[in-house]
């Protein structure tokens, strides 16, 4: 965990700028929305719901692409040559997927909250939608870096958003878990009124499902050499 | 006690190719071995088979007692790769995140990053280890590898870059680990610096191993000294029985490469005569006259038998 830690802080500084950028995103949706006047409530939730997307996407791309440019790099034998097993070593990208993602909410939260109180609306709905998206994010970058260590990194991209997309399908057919977590994401009111009974069962299962991708994808990593020459 | 590392009919193909085939080789406690062969041999799979980079087609070996790709037993080995890469940061932080993924922590990972440094020449390099110099880079790989006092130290190529001094440091620093018992296997292109360190070299070539043993045993004695003359002519009546064996003559100096036991012979003979005797010098093989010799065979196919 610790171990996991150390290489995700190098792979995250890696990035910093991209990382940067992502978490004054959600201002500047806010702050586009609020020219010209006070907003349209159904703009803004319009928007609350593009980000809620945004947010996991962003996720899903980072942790589809992270192994392969390690490998790239070979900074990958750098640190897979210590003490560090494979398991842990995907840990890292895991982190280095979700975490941004938590600079993103953060943004997503203030702005989101601000244009609540200018829509003199309560804001329970902003709350629920955050925290939705950080436990999917969990899943939605367990389910990358699965792809991840499988595909090529455009492949795995474009399979991981499709997961996403995937799942939100199942999801309108009534299923559990991640699929009716992410209807949560794209049903929500920003007065958090129309948030169903069972989320907290939905966000149980989110994670116990990223927790077997996760697990299939260390086993599968654990099982293949890493490819030094790719490109 | 068994040794640190263990390669036991160790194979990999990529694809149809096959890279190694049926690897056999034992590194001991205390030694150094020196792992050659020409370019696309197969050591650098040999090694990344070793620290589970790879897994082998068939076969496979131990590491520290543990089968390869064991994580644990990483902890107590160090690696320098061919061409080693690194993160944003200084070249301390380099050597501190590789002490500390290998269960290290401060406040002797800090002193032993600095000394290293210091040892290596790097204390006064700049911001970012990924500007470094290619020579600089290998400098900091060495000092990688050798934060964690490691047993076993896996090298690829580790001189490939340095100035002659960095050959001269990295030879010191590979001594003085083997005097303190730690083993070290090491591929590398620079036969003379093979000559000068290695205990016993292991010969690669296509993927299977031609030959190993003690580097002394390949360099000893050819069996033939040089004798150069001077002050009696080719034709004279003495050097008669000894014409095959002049290779060159130039200036009046004559140059005989003669086998040993006739030497005493040729140079008492000499002196009778009334001629000179410039030098006597016993004729070695070079580790490159060996590796020569050995790429040839394979090529011509007389593979022998291991
Ligand atoms: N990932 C890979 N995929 C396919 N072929 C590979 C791969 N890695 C190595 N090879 C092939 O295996 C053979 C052995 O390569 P290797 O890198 O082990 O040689 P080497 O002895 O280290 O050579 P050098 O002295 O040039 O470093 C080569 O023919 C190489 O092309
Ligand atoms: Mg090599």
């Amino acid at each position: 965990m610790m171990k996991a830690w150390l290489i995700a802080q190098r792979l995250l500084w890696q990035n910093r700028w991209l990382f940067l950028m992502l978490m004054f995103w959600p201002y500047v949706m806010a702050i586009v929305l609020c020219v010209g006047g006070s907003p349209d409530p159904d703009d803004v939730l319009w928007m609350l719901h593009q980000e809620c997307f945004a947010g996991l996407a962003l996720v899903a791309v980072t942790g589809s692409t992270l192994l392969g440019n390690e490998h790239r790099s070979r900074r990958i034998i750098m640190v897979l040559a210590r003490s560090v097993s494979r398991p842990q070593y995907l840990f890292s990208l895991l982190l280095t997927a979700w975490l941004p993602l938590v600079l993103y909410v953060s943004g997503f939260l203030v702005s989101g909250i601000v244009l609540a109180k200018m829509l003199h609306s309560s804001f329970e709905g902003i709350f629920v939608m955050a925290l939705a998206q950080l436990v999917l994010g969990v899943w939605a970058g367990a389910v990358s870096v699965f792809w991840s260590v499988l595909l090529p990194q455009i492949l795995a991209s474009i399979v991981s958003v499709a997961c996403v997309g995937l799942a939100v399908y199942i999801g309108e057919l009534g299923m559990i878990g991640p699929g009716r977590m992410l209807l949560v994401l794209f049903e929500t009111a920003i007065s958090g009124g129309n948030v169903g009974a069972a989320i907290g069962v939905d966000a149980v299962l989110t994670l116990l499902a990223g927790g077997v991708w996760f697990a299939a994808a260390s086993w599968t990593f654990s099982r293949r050499d890493l490819n030094l020459t790719a490109d | 006690m068994a040794a640190p590392l263990e390669f036991q009919g160790a194979t990999k193909h990529f694809g149809s190719q096959v890279a190694l085939d049926h690897l056999s080789l034992a590194v001991e406690r205390g030694e150094i071995l020196g792992f050659l062969g020409p370019n696309g041999a197969g050591k650098t799979t040999a090694i990344h088979l070793a620290l589970g980079f790879l897994r082998p087609t068939a076969g496979g070996g131990t590491i520290l007692g543990r089968p390869f790709g064991d994580t644990a037993s990483r902890a107590r080995i160090g690696f320098l790769p061919d061409s080693p890469t690194y993160f944003a940061g200084t070249a301390s932080g380099a050597v501190e995140l590789a002490g500390r993924l290998n269960d290290m922590g401060n406040p002797q990972l800090r002193e032993r990053a600095k000394s290293l440094l210091a040892q290596l020449n790097l204390s006064s390099a700049g911001k970012d280890a990924r500007r470094f110099s290619r020579g600089m880079q290998q400098r900091l790989g060495m000092a990688q590898a050798l934060v964690n006092d490691p047993e076993l130290l896996i090298l690829d190529e580790p001189t490939s870059a340095l100035d002659p001094p960095g050959v001269l440091e990295v030879r010191e620093l590979l001594r003085a680990a083997r005097d303190e018992g730690k083993s070290i296997f090491f591929s590398s292109h620079q036969l003379s610096e093979v000559e000068h360190i290695c205990d016993r070299i292991a010969f690669l070539d296509k993927g299977r191993m031609l030959r190993h043993g003690p580097l002394a045993s390949f360099l000893e004695d050819s069996g033939r000294v040089e004798v150069v003359t001077q002050g009696l002519p080719a034709s004279a009546e003495v050097f008669q029985p000894y014409r095959l064996y002049l290779s060159e003559s130039t200036d009046g100096f004559l140059h005989f490469v003669v086998p040993v036991k006739l030497q005493r012979a040729l140079i008492e003979q000499t002196w009778t005569a009334g001629g000179e005797l410039v030098s006597v010098s016993p004729l070695r093989r070079t580790l490159e006259d060996l590796f020569v010799a050995w790429s040839g065979e394979a090529r011509d196919g007389e593979v022998p038998d291991k």
